[in-house]
């Protein structure tokens, strides 16, 4: 039933309301825009901007991993690097689930993650090729012995350890810090978060039972929420993920440019 | 103004970009430990401040804020409370631009707290102290302890030099120093003339200061003041028919005059906004300007609005290096990456001493308000910070190019025992010139 909601009446209308909320917010950007007369630029080689380009991409890193050791490793490296992105993007289901609707993604097919250790094997030595109206070799990646860490389950515990960890970081800071910044919608975002992590990790292995209807009903859940994640992901902070880290960095790269940094 | 009003006048100003610093926030947090303030209290973390123009704007210009209010984070000040929090907060910045550099989603939060700023100058709760000095700024008319204090730096530049100060002439370099050097630092003005008259250029001055530290409007976020000050520079540099516009001073000043201007005015100057360092670093690579070299122990200190807001990394480190075999940078960070003094964006002049000297010159209408006490202690943590790092780096020199940044850096020392001193470096190159 959960299953079904999700995958065949929820699928269209999430990417719709996704659409419009894109619309909505970028729309504002569009609105706001005002032309004005500009600073000359100061003059800097052209190897020097191309340094920036690219520094400007890592140096927050950098300077995460200098002065904030616990967020850089729990909030960029495990939640975002190792986490969310390779499980999103590269875990081998996913890849799969990517291709369906958008075809030319089986290119990065030889970069799929498999879900478990115990796959591992499928990855380098066998020649597997699944059976089915769209059988391409997702699981023959790149990765080899790796994927003995690089797969959907250690990925997985990480995402969740990482954003139960931010979770508790949130309360500390609210409650101890009395940090006004930390808002319900800090909460809700990593609380949605946590359980399609927790629902994916769940379906995958058939937990918390092994019947098929407990399975659907938890890979509904797992979908939904996700479908959830897409539709408020233009109007919470979500959308950092979409276009407000794009959009700033390249401004800043642009600021800096103009600035002769 | 109402507080209505302040706010809705404030958002319209609204852009893409400060869109962006509104909206894009993931509150992670990675600005804090960069911000000179937050040692003082966690409180005052860039985000958590920043957080306080976000709850306005939420509740203004978002449909989510209008419909659930608090529950997603938007809600008004209400009350004269709400607003003396939210001053405290706008004014525990130095706008160093250390958060924007370190921010992973490229958000200026000091732009936000300038905008709490506005707000704050709009509803006239800007700490008396400053707005006595914009009055004046903007008035022209200056005091005669501060006309004072402008006469006599000009009175030792013209003892140094030993002949008379080419005032008001027409030149292709306009040097523009402000009142608030001839108070705090008067050693730059004489030194930046002497280095001038030296290197035999074509330059002039005023006789008369164009402002205090322009715009003073910049820093209280009061914009029509800004512009006022900003027209009258420009009118004098055109008047004069300056090619550029020689700034010794490397604070709010420089960055505002070389990349805001346009923005304020709505066209660019016609001519250039250049640092002296700019200029000795452009005679010095031309092998117009020799330098000689010894083994002082010396360090560059990175003002803010030069370095992240203005550019100017290499070229006076190159000049430094030029004169020292034992330069040595400053050991927690540099250039983009260089940490504050604490003293900026006026919290220099709100501070104790900022305001001690002011009194000195102004009587009665610098007045010890509460808040500016309270400042104080705030600030001298950000000082201390920076005076360790620098006694961390072994010199016995730091030399800079901001005069706000000599005299905070130079307060921290003598209040915690240290044993540098800071300078500017037309005075450090004096002594290394032919």
């Amino acid at each position: 039933m959960i299953y079904e909601f999700a995958v065949y009446d929820m699928f269209l209308p999430s990417i719709a309301l996704f659409t419009f909320g894109l619309i909505y917010r970028l729309s504002r950007y569009a609105f706001t825009y005002r032309k004005t007369a500009r600073p000359e630029w100061r003059k800097r080689p052209l190897a020097r901007r191309a340094f920036l380009l690219i520094d400007s991409f890592i140096h927050a890193i950098i300077a995460a991993a200098k002065k904030s050791r616990v967020d850089f490793l729990v909030g960029l490296l495990v939640l975002h690097t190792l986490g969310v992105i390779p499980l999103l993007f590269l875990l081998s289901h996913h890849v799969a689930w990517w291709s369906y609707y958008f075809p030319p993604y089986q290119a990065l097919s030889f970069l799929a993650i498999p879900t478990s250790a115990t796959s591992s094997s499928l990855t380098v030595t066998a020649p597997l090729q699944p059976v089915s109206g769209m059988s391409f070799k997702f699981v023959n990646t790149i990765w080899g012995p790796l994927t003995v860490v690089l797969n959907g389950d250690v990925l997985a515990v990480l995402a969740i350890v990482a954003t139960a960890f931010k979770l508790a970081d949130r309360v500390v800071a609210k409650v101890k810090h009395r940090l006004q910044r930390v808002n319900w919608g800090d909460f809700s975002a990593l609380i949605l978060l946590l359980f399609i992590l927790v629902t994916g990790y769940m379906a995958t292995h058939h937990l918390p039972f092994g019947d098929v209807v407990t399975y659907k009903n938890v890979l509904g859940l797992h979908i939904l929420s996700a479908e959830l994640l897409v539709i408020l992901l233009p109007f919470t902070k979500f959308f950092h993920f979409v276009f407000n880290f794009w959009f700033g960095k390249l401004h800043e790269v642009y600021d800096i440019w103009r600035r002769g940094l | 103004m109402s507080v209505q009003e302040a706010i809705r006048s404030v958002l319209r100003e609204v852009d893409p970009v400060r869109l962006h610093y509104l909206e894009g926030c993931v509150s992670c947090g990675l600005c804090g430990p960069h911000c000179p303030f937050y040692y003082a209290d966690v409180k005052y973390e860039p985000v958590n401040k920043a957080e306080e123009m976000r709850f306005i704007y939420r509740k203004e210009m978002t449909f989510a804020g209008k419909i659930l209010g608090e529950l997603v984070g938007a809600k008004l000040p209400r009350d004269k409370e709400d607003l003396e929090r939210i001053r405290e907060m706008a004014y525990r910045c130095t706008n160093c631009r250390y958060c924007y550099q370190t921010c992973p989603l490229g958000i200026y939060s000091g732009e936000l707290i300038m905008m709490l700023r506005q707000i704050i100058d709009r509803v006239g709760m800007t700490p008396s102290c400053l707005t006595v000095l914009k009055d004046v700024e903007v008035s022209g008319n200056f005091p005669n302890g501060l006309i004072s204090a402008w006469n006599e730096a000009l009175k030792r530049a013209q003892e140094a030099i030993g002949g008379e100060l080419p005032l008001d002439r027409p030149a292709d370099l306009i040097y523009l120093p402000w009142l608030i050097e001839a108070i705090l630092t008067p050693e730059v003005i004489v030194d930046t003339v002497k280095l001038l008259d030296k290197l035999n250029l074509n330059w002039s001055m005023p006789s008369k200061p164009l402002a205090i530290e322009p715009a003073l409007g910049t820093i209280m976020g009061d914009k029509k003041a800004r512009k006022v000050v900003f027209k009258r520079i420009v009118d004098y540099v055109k008047s004069h028919k300056g090619k550029a516009a020689l700034l010794s001073h490397g604070g709010t000043p420089y960055m505002d005059l070389r990349f805001e201007l346009p923005f304020v005015l709505g066209e660019r100057a016609p001519f250039k906004v250049i640092h002296v360092v700019e200029l000795l670093h452009e005679m010095y690579s031309e092998g117009k300007l020799n330098l000689k070299q010894d083994g002082v122990k010396v360090t560059w200190h990175d003002p803010c609005k030069m370095a992240r807001g203005g550019g100017l990394i290499e070229e006076p480190r190159h000049l430094i290096k030029a004169t020292s075999k034992q330069y040595r940078d400053l050991p927690k960070g540099i250039g983009m990456y260089s940490h504050c003094c604490g003293g900026g964006t006026g919290i220099s002049l709100m501070a104790e001493e900022g305001r001690r000297m002011l009194r000195e010159l102004l009587g009665e209408l610098i007045s010890s308000a509460k808040f500016c006490e309270e400042l104080e202690k705030d600030h001298l943590v950000a000082v201390k910070n920076k005076v360790d790092e620098i006694e961390e780096s072994g010199a016995e020199l730091v030399v800079t190019g901001c005069s706000t940044c000599i005299h905070t850096i130079n307060k921290g020392a003598k209040k915690f025992g240290k044993e540098f001193k800071a300078v500017h470096i037309v005075s450090y190159l004096q002594d290394y010139l032919p």
